[in-house]
């Protein structure tokens, strides 16, 4: 799954601190989920959509994996 | 999470009576008895003292604290610390099996190999029992 989230937070003008203090994560968190390395549980992704004032679809981008 | 102080000075307490009676039974007989106390003691002092410094710190920086609590709740956290107990879960059934072949290649008393063995069956019963509570429950 990719997501928007890095693009959308750099153009609010956000730190990645201010952004998991919010969300109440850690900073690690955030710089794993705009990696890509880690996908966000539903509860997290609605909070962070929440937090933005945009729709989940909005920020994270499904992807079909595709068969091997 | 660090658990209440008090949790901590009850553990302590614990872990210097356990020296305590460690040295007032100090005898031949008593040794292996001893042995056990002195270690758990030791055991349960070190760790409740480290945790009541921890809890200290906390208090007198309740930013350090609220920090803990996110980093502790954090779900990404949550995952990798459930991830790895499952992993040393995993790894440990294994080392358990070969405890009990070297207790066969060492000629141990059977009730060594039995116990480790019963060690290893019950590992896979609390397996059973916790995915049918868990599917149960999800």
């Amino acid at each position: 799954m990719k997501n928007k989230l890095e693009e959308i937070r750099k153009q609010r003008g956000i730190k990645q601190e201010e952004l998991a203090t919010a969300l109440e994560v850690s900073r690690q968190t955030i710089g794993s989920l705009e990696n890509g390395r880690y996908n966000p549980s539903i509860l997290l992704a609605f909070k962070i959509a929440l937090f933005f004032d945009k729709t989940i679809e909005e920020i994270f981008i499904y992807e079909e994996e595709k068969p091997c | 999470m660090l658990k209440n102080r008090s949790f901590y000075i009850v553990l302590l307490t614990i872990g210097i009576c356990c020296i305590g009676i460690s040295i007032i039974f100090n005898d031949a007989m008593m040794k292996p008895v001893v042995g056990s106390l002195l270690g758990i003691g030791a055991g349960l002092i070190g760790m409740s003292l480290a945790n009541l410094v921890m809890k200290q710190l906390e208090l007198n920086n309740p930013a350090l604290e609220k920090q803990s609590q996110i980093d502790f709740h954090d779900e990404r956290n949550t995952m990798i610390r459930n991830r790895a107990k499952a992993k040393a879960g995993d790894i440990t059934q294994w080392l358990i099996m070969a405890i009990a072949y070297i207790t066969i290649l060492i000629s141990a008393p059977l009730w060594v190999t039995l116990a480790v063995v019963i060690v290893f069956l019950i590992y896979h019963f609390i397996g059973i029992y916790l995915i049918n509570k868990y599917q149960k429950e999800m």
